[in-house]
């Protein structure tokens, strides 16, 4: 018996051992840039940071990304002028876009399609919710003040959740020492990127599930009308706490997942906005990457949002200069 | 539980070190420990339906003690039948009731007028009900035949009807085989747990490389056939041929394997069937514990081919429908039995059911390699055939299958449902099937390799190739008998 466990022991070691080295032999493992809190008290990524970013067991998605100086995946420095004209595409990861080429980006794309006449910024970032952006906004208002449209990226039913800025944890999570050597051990991460550690660590959670699920059943039946209320009434306070310039700024959105709620609320309080859902729903061809759980868009999908945009860009920031 | 989950991962190792510290050199212990053990296994899935398993097993417990005390004949003989309709009763109400109340509707609808149905009862079809209701069967039919000493002790009888590597899918274990493993001590043997633990690797890369990675792709092509081209639906087919060769004999190896570490012996369940070179010797090398199982309980008992012409013919046929329907309560499965039968008709009328008992080798020779390479082809094709009706859901759905693959030609590439890219899995197929010829002659030990370096990397190119194709989309997918 003694003999067996030994040789498990060892066999597991020298096999973590080769998985690690084929794993980074292949560069199979999920790298991601690491996060920081800046002296505005925004968090976004180091800059000056490399690498690449992949999803899938087989590497289905490769991308390279680059984060500038501003702590943000893009293939510009945030350096906004007077006589330039500037967009400011701002998000969560879908504008970050960390699937994608930092060089075949949805601001590159708009670029491309108004032929160099506007230069686009994108602040992007994993996980941003609408305080975050607004908080942002905030922060850079110097920069903003230059810039000449403001795009910011929303999904209501995800993004209006709470009615004021944290510091968001993820900061302090990610350079503890757990998150490091999470990021370190690429066996790791490759594991965590398939689905394979999520099972063990949710074990317990799912232990205690099953004595609460009768708890959770109630909580999920919930009156859309009551939340839409509850998200309107954040959106107001957030708006109050941190004003934009309306006639500088318009949400992004899908019309067919919004609320009309919030439909009613931009008309009643002069706030703009800007459709792209029709656009990607008349596509015949797929808008969304097959392996991604969060179904990100693929270059086309990236291709018919930036031409939206381009258009909106085109007919109420390039006319007017002209 | 399933082999493949998390669950089933931490229930192992508990139960193996309760079994060999508190059970060392104690049967009673052991057997205690594996007995409480296979009933959480059964359990988890549905603790309500050991009350099933429970009852066959005092049935079969008692009619093999009533039948072993009596000299009376008849009075065996009606013990006998306690058991076969017991265990066939309860595989009939469950599995096939809803079956043929549905047939008999259909068939009566077909000649005279509608009639309503409010006879099916849609139960739920507990897990592994085939297999234990056969493996409990086979005792009470063995101690009849007097091949058997009925057991007096029913810790070790009930252990042996649920224990759990083999419990939900198999192999279909003999009592005379397992149960003097079960009620002798067991002892702990490095070798033999090393080899357990090999199998069990081959049999997970089996299931979750293999078969559950063509899974999503086969649900594909069998759901939307009507919109597919001829050579996509062939690559369904032939996609499916691996699914379940992998699902089944993975789930078998993991079974044997799982034994193997409390120091008891299954049978062989498969022997590299895709290399048969004719469909008789498939028969000799899939689900072995089945048709093996026919071939003494049933097939000789009927006079098996020592009887005139037309006799044999009709055992050839009842043995081949039985088998089909054993497997689910749909025509399908008769239609596949069926079609088995018809190939193996003209075999046996040549006499040359028995050929090709030794194991192929196909570059001894020249003439090996054609004629034998063909032969396998051959035979592949003809099973991959068969499997269309096995995974059709209706018999219109699987003619329609094989009329648009067979008969009207048309081309076209398939996508993975998910955007995969589908090269790295005709890769991996090939790699799959040059490694299965090259262990074919000892399907227990699929890494019998002297160097110890050619081992080691073949187990993390295992590993390495099952964290490859892992998906989490097909997490904890359940194994394709346990529906049988």
């Amino acid at each position: 018996m003694k003999k067996l466990l030994g040789k498990i022991v060892l066999y597991s070691i020298l096999m973590v051992l080769s998985l690690e080295i084929l794993i980074r032999a292949f560069h199979l493992y999920f790298q991601y840039p690491v996060v920081r809190l800046n002296e505005n008290e925004v968090v976004n990524y180091i800059p000056g940071q490399e690498g690449a970013f992949v999803l899938g067991n087989r590497r289905m998605t490769y991308s390279r990304f680059h984060i500038n100086q501003s702590g943000f995946n893009s293939f510009h420095e945030f350096e906004p002028t007077e006589r330039n004209l500037e967009v400011a595409l701002i998000g969560d990861s879908f504008i970050e876009g960390l699937h994608q080429d930092y060089d075949n980006s949805i601001g590159k794309k708009i670029e491309d399609d108004l032929s160099g006449k506007v230069k686009v910024f994108e602040y992007g970032f994993s996980g941003y919710d609408l305080a975050d952006q607004l908080h942002l906004i905030h922060e850079f208002k110097e920069d903003m003040a230059l810039i000449d449209l403001a795009v910011i990226y929303i999904k209501f039913d995800e993004d209006v959740r709470r009615d004021h800025y944290e510091v968001q944890t993820r900061a302090n999570l990610e350079n503890s020492l757990v998150f490091k050597i999470k990021r370190e051990v690429k066996l790791l991460s490759y594991l965590n990127g398939i689905g394979l550690i999520s099972p063990i660590t949710d074990l317990p959670k799912r232990i205690k599930g099953s004595v609460h699920k009768n708890i959770e059943i109630a909580e999920k039946d919930v009156d859309s009308v009551a939340k839409d209320q509850e998200y309107i009434k954040n959106l107001n306070t957030l708006l109050n706490t941190y004003p934009i310039d309306k006639k500088k700024s318009v949400f992004l959105i899908d019309r067919s997942i919004t609320s009309k709620s919030f439909l009613d609320y931009c008309d009643s309080m002069g706030y703009k906005y800007l459709d792209f859902g029709n656009a990607l729903k008349a596509s015949s061809e797929n808008t969304v990457l097959k392996y991604d759980p969060m179904k990100h868009w693929n270059n086309h999908g990236r291709d018919i949002v930036a031409k939206v945009i381009a258009e909106y860009v085109d007919s109420s920031v390039l006319s007017t200069s002209n | 539980m399933l082999f493949n989950s998390l669950d089933f991962f931490i229930f192992l190792p508990v139960v193996f070190f309760l079994f060999w510290i508190l059970g060392k050199g104690k049967s009673k212990v052991q057997n205690a420990i594996l007995f409480i053990a296979s009933y959480i296994f059964y359990g988890w899935w549905d603790y309500r339906f050991l009350s099933l398993i429970i009852l066959s097993t005092l049935v079969d417990y008692y009619v093999g003690r009533a039948i072993y005390v009596t000299d009376d004949e008849r009075t065996k003989k009606k013990w006998l039948w306690v058991s076969i309709i017991f265990n066939i009763g309860l595989l009939g109400f469950f599995k096939y009731f809803d079956f043929f109340v549905e047939s008999f509707i259909e068939s009566f609808s077909f000649f005279g007028g509608p009639i309503e149905n409010v006879w099916t009862l849609n139960v739920i079809l507990p897990v592994g009900i085939s297999f234990y209701t056969f493996q409990t069967l086979s005792y009470s039919l063995d101690v009849h035949k007097g091949n058997l000493k009925p057991t007096k002790d029913l810790l070790s009888f009930a252990t042996y009807v649920a224990f759990f590597p083999q419990l939900v899918a198999g192999p279909i274990e003999r009592a005379s085989h397992l149960l003097p493993q079960i009620e002798g001590v067991k002892k702990f043997k490095y070798s033999q747990s090393v080899e357990g633990l090999k199998l069990m690797l081959w049999g997970m890369f089996k299931k979750v490389a293999i078969a559950d990675s063509l899974a999503l792709m086969v649900d594909d092509i069998f759901t939307n056939s009507a919109g597919y081209p001829s050579t996509t639906l062939a690559l369904g087919a032939i996609f499916f041929a691996f699914q379940i060769y992998c699902d089944f004999s993975g789930y078998s190896d993991i079974a044997i394997g799982t034994s193997k570490l409390f120091g008891i012996e299954l049978m062989s369940n498969f022997r590299f069937p895709y290399f048969s070179r004719s469909i008789a010797e498939f028969w000799r090398r899939w689900h072995i514990s089945l048709s093996t199982w026919f071939r003494d309980y049933l097939y000789i008992p009927m006079g098996g081919s020592r009887v005139s012409r037309p006799v044999a013919v009709r055992n050839i046929f009842v043995i081949f429908l039985v088998s089909g329907l054993w497997h689910g309560a749909n025509w399908t499965f008769v239609v596949w039995g069926l079609y088995h039968a018809l190939l193996f008709l003209p075999l046996f009328y040549l006499n040359i059911n028995r050929n090709h008992l030794e194991d192929i080798d196909l570059f001894s020779s020249g003439r090996n390699f054609l004629v034998e390479g063909s032969q396998v082809l051959g035979t592949f094709f003809l099973v991959v055939l068969g499997w269309v009706f096995f995974r059709s859901e209706t018999m219109s759905g699987a003619l329609s299958y094989l009329q648009r693959m067979l008969f009207e030609f048309s081309g076209g590439e398939y996508q993975h449902p998910l955007g995969y890219r589908m090269l790295d899995y005709f890769v991996l197929l090939l790699l799959f099937v040059l490694y299965e010829y090259m262990i074919r002659k000892d399907e227990r030990n699929p890494f019998k390799f002297k160097s110890r370096y050619v081992r080691f990397a073949l187990y993390i190119l295992m590993v390495f190739l099952l964290l490859l194709f892992y998906d989490d989309t097909m997490n904890n997918r359940s194994f394709v008998y346990f529906q049988f």
